[in-house]
């Protein structure tokens, strides 16, 4: 910083500036009113980002106990699947006995 | 402090306005307290767009604010961390299940035709089926799921509602 400032804005804010000059001096002066500006728009942003991450949460956390339901659902599901193939599997192999002893006779 | 105020053209007006170094250091690290750009505040200053404070705002319920937000946003990253694997494991059980289920649907028709031949009344399926049906249609119809995207979509428990309506043949 040299002493020197720049401040770019859009050709319609400046045209607006170059009409209001003579406020511009007071304005500078203003700065207990930039704070409280500067104060509001801080908490809006805060109070809305916390809107925003408390619905996430509550999304996340919906979605989250879904999850756990479904996995504890799959797991039993997976338990009692491999205990129907085992079964399945001895009553084919005992019926295809039977069908082959059924045949040689 | 100088400020020159431009739209960015070369040749195009200009404003210069002096303010003291001293009135210049506060906005700045005024900018810096509430999170803003030096340029922020300084146009907000000069453009005279100031907001009233009509819900007495204090540094005190900013900070209060800020920790209660804080202390989402952990939660928040917390969950995240754990639904991350918990989204994989029972991604690879549901597909361990799916596995089964196509073992499963190939003996049911072996005893089917197996009884058949041997004149046994027909076993009952149903339960079983129901799981086939079930697991076969999990990837089809649930592919947002288990997707790369962690933006929670359908839920596993939509799905099961879904099966009943989505009935196929072993």
């Amino acid at each position: 910083m040299d002493g020197r400032f720049e401040l770019k804005v859009s050709p319609e804010e400046l045209s607006r500036l170059r009409r209001e000059k003579n406020l511009l001096r007071e304005r500078l002066n203003r700065i207990e009113k930039l704070e409280e500006t500067l104060r509001v728009l801080r908490y809006r942003y805060l109070l809305e980002r916390f809107t925003e991450i408390e619905a996430r949460l509550r999304e996340m956390e919906e979605h989250y106990k879904s999850i756990v339901e479904f996995e504890k659902m799959a797991r039993k599901d997976k338990e009692w699947l491999m205990d129907v193939r085992k079964e399945l599997s001895k009553e084919n192999h005992e019926l295809e006995e039977r069908m082959k002893h059924e045949n040689s006779h | 402090m100088k400020i020159v105020i431009n739209s960015g053209k070369r040749l195009g007006w200009k404003i210069n306005l002096e303010i003291p170094d001293e009135d210049f250091k506060r906005i700045e690290r005024m900018a810096e307290k509430y999170g803003f750009r030096t340029e922020e505040a300084v146009k907000i200053l000069i453009t005279g767009d100031f907001i009233e404070d009509k819900e007495g705002i204090t540094d005190g319920r900013l900070k209060e604010l800020e920790v209660k937000m804080n202390e989402l946003e952990r939660k928040l990253y917390e969950l995240e961390g754990k639904w991350s694997p918990l989204k994989f494991k029972t991604y690879y059980l549901a597909m361990d299940n799916r596995n089964i289920c196509i073992q499963l649907a190939g003996m049911i028709a072996q005893n089917k035709r197996l009884r058949e031949k041997l004149g046994l009344p027909p076993r009952d399926y149903t339960a079983i089926i129901e799981k086939i049906h079930y697991y076969l249609n999990f990837g089809d119809s649930n592919p947002e799921v288990y997707s790369e995207d962690r933006k929670p979509t359908q839920t596993p428990k939509a799905s099961r509602a879904e099966r009943s309506s989505s009935r196929r043949s072993v």
